[in-house]
């Protein structure tokens, strides 16, 4: 069970540079007590850890963002039509769909999106990724306070 | 004539795309499958130093990264010429049976229970998980729980459930504690009763795909797959034993000796080579692996239930199942054989000693290790210099050794389903249904990167293309 209900699933690759601002920041509200789980990509097996908590948060990296800004984004209605059937890519909300599905659950969620600079291959994050990092965690805390 | 392609080919791991070429009277004539994408790793891993190349390699695949974690570590401990400590044997066997549940799981529950639990022709926009979580919830749930638990026994042993750190070259990297040891034996009931109950799921559903059975890869080839001395099924360690169509032993060898028998075709329109058994030569030298192999090459699978699973098997298709339909229920008679394997060597109380890692510096220049992982057996055969600095990297993949396999039996379902006036996309589904059943994981085998799957293409009489699928990315 997530712990209050909230659940952080921080996914992307730490060998892409500012790919791996999802984890980073998964591991980083997991040291402030929060349930956050640091993956390289979604997978099926996650829905079951969804359908158990109250509200969700899916944080990922986004080249398309500005570095360093963050977008949040609600995502609504779990049950709603997925497009992209399940094949290799596994989206937020097919997971939101398959804890539905197949465990009755709804949670609140979000999606927020991290604009980073370096998406080359190697471990770190650039200034803008941290900074990115900084206001998503800040982010998730302040919307989960409310 | 006229050509079909089918790309990118979907629920697989990695990309492909298949051709099926139509005859004037709209027959088909020859089908191609080719996989395309390259990655590189034998290539670009030159010259980084021996140790490296576990976690290096493991990076080629996120579903059994553990597979290459010990093939290339079982190179490295012979490059140390090191015998590894008996309790890290142990150790690096259950986290491939860990390995081996939770991608079982994942082939059958995610990527096929959609065909065969909904159908082959039911609806393309829900035959997938979610479809079939609609459907079956509790199948899913199933599904999810014994991928979980392979996961989890990962995790457990190796410190990460994708590209674990645990296995390292001369054992493992951290000795097992009795509370770890504990946790895990009391998940394992439920997880073997899963994996029953799923087996005897599949069972009841086998009446209604017996064209598919007769139509999927049914066909003498030989088979490969490693077993102990004794003749049982092995997964980390063992002997590889090539088997004949009739089910006389061709050849059974100490892994080390692999390139006296597995020869390597290069193909002018795929990036994936095409082994054959060498003292046959190419291509009649065709030869399975994977689960269907394996339990066609062991003499008994060495634990209770599966071995009673595996007699029925025999009993009901013959002492040498030739067609790859039934990888699927090979893939679920493995899997409860995991689990019964795994419960021994948690058992066994040399698996908690705390001496579980050989060091030594260079000790020869050249090693080979070899393992079987989920789709078959993996080769890594590493040369290096005086320093342990990478000269040579040949990497055979499991999917690799079935491309020949995979070829004709896409070859088998066009030409008994595909006809130029019905391309009905269950048809077609069937052609990428054939390839699903092999569970192949192509970045594994051309050790390439990630992204959408599979694509047909139907080409006509003059070279003209008709039509093209490309469900999904």
């Amino acid at each position: 069970m997530a712990r209050d209900g909230l659940l952080v699933i921080g996914y992307g690759n730490p060998l892409r540079g500012d790919d791996g601002v999802g984890p980073e920041a998964a591991r980083r509200l997991r040291k402030n007590g929060v349930d956050a789980l640091a993956v390289h990509q979604l997978t099926p097996e996650i829905a079951e850890r969804i359908a158990a908590a109250r509200a969700v948060f899916f944080l990922d990296a986004d080249a398309n963002l500005q570095p360093g800004d963050i977008s949040v984004e609600a995502l609504h209605e779990a049950a709603s039509s997925v497009a992209s059937s399940m094949e290799h890519y596994v989206s937020p909300a097919i997971l939101l769909r398959l804890a539905h599905e197949a465990y009755g659950a709804n949670p609140d969620a979000w999606y927020v999106a991290m604009g980073g600079s370096n998406f080359e291959m190697g471990e770190g994050l650039s200034g803008d990724a941290r900074r990115a990092v900084v206001r998503a965690t800040r982010a998730v805390m302040r919307r989960y306070a409310r | 004539m006229r050509k079909i392609n089918i790309e990118p080919i979907t629920r697989i791991e990695g990309h492909a795309r298949i051709t099926i070429h139509l005859g004037d009277d709209g027959n088909v004539e020859r089908t191609q499958f080719h996989v395309t994408q390259v990655r590189g790793f034998e290539k670009f891993t030159e010259g980084r130093p021996y140790y490296e190349m576990p976690a290096i390699t493991a990076r080629i695949c996120g579903i059994c990264p553990v597979s290459h974690l010990l093939a290339s570590a079982k190179a490295c401990d012979a490059i140390m010429a090191v015998r590894i400590p008996p309790a890290a044997a142990l150790l690096r066997e259950a986290i491939h049976c860990g390995q081996m549940v939770q991608s079982h799981a994942l082939s059958f529950f995610h990527l096929s229970a959609p065909d065969l639990l909904l159908g082959m022709d039911s609806d393309p926009a829900k035959r997938n998980v979610l479809g079939l979580a609609e459907k079956h919830p509790d199948i899913v749930r199933d599904g999810i729980a014994l991928r979980k638990f392979g996961q989890k026994v990962i995790e457990r042993l190796a410190g990460e459930r994708i590209h674990p750190p645990g296995i390292v070259p001369g054992g493992v990297a951290t000795p097992l504690d009795l509370a770890t040891r504990d946790e895990i034996l009391k998940d394992l009931p439920e997880a073997r009763t899963i994996a029953r109950r799923t087996l005897d799921l599949f069972k009841c559903i086998l009446e209604g795909f017996e064209t598919e059975i007769a139509t999927f890869g049914k066909m003498p080839t030989m088979y490969a797959g490693m077993v102990s001395n004794a003749g049982d099924l092995r997964l980390y360690d063992g002997r590889i034993r090539f088997k004949n169509a009739d089910g006389s032993v061709a050849a059974e060898i100490d892994p080390a000796e692999y390139a006296s028998y597995i020869g390597e075709a290069s193909l002018s329109d795929s990036y994936l080579k095409a082994p054959y058994f060498k003292p046959v030569g190419y291509p009649a030298g065709i030869y399975r692996v994977g689960p269907l192999a394996r339990l066609n090459t062991a003499d008994r699978c060495g634990t209770p239930d599966a071995d009673a699973e595996l007699r029925e098997f025999r009993q009901r298709f013959g002492p040498m199942v030739d067609s790859s339909f039934h990888f699927h229920y090979a893939r679920l008679i493995e899997a409860i054989y995991c689990l019964e394997r795994l419960q021994i060597l948690l058992e066994t109380p040399a698996i908690l000693d705390r001496h579980v890692r050989a060091r030594a510096e260079v000790n020869a220049a050249e090693g080979i290790g070899v393992a079987e992982a989920p789709r078959g057996i993996l080769i890594h055969h590493y040369k290096v210099d005086e320093n342990g600095g990478m000269k040579w990297a040949n990497l055979i993949i499991a999917t690799g050794h079935n491309n020949l396999a995979i070829s004709r039996s896409i070859e088998q379902v066009a030409k008994h389903f595909v006809k130029a006036d019905r391309l009905e996309e269950g048809i077609l589904n069937r052609v990428s249904a054939v390839v699903r059943a092999y569970d192949p994981c192509l970045s594994c085998s051309t050790h390439a990167n990630g992204g959408p799957a599979l694509r047909i293409e139907l080409v006509g009489p003059q070279g003209e293309k008709l039509d093209e699928v490309a469900s999904g990315s």
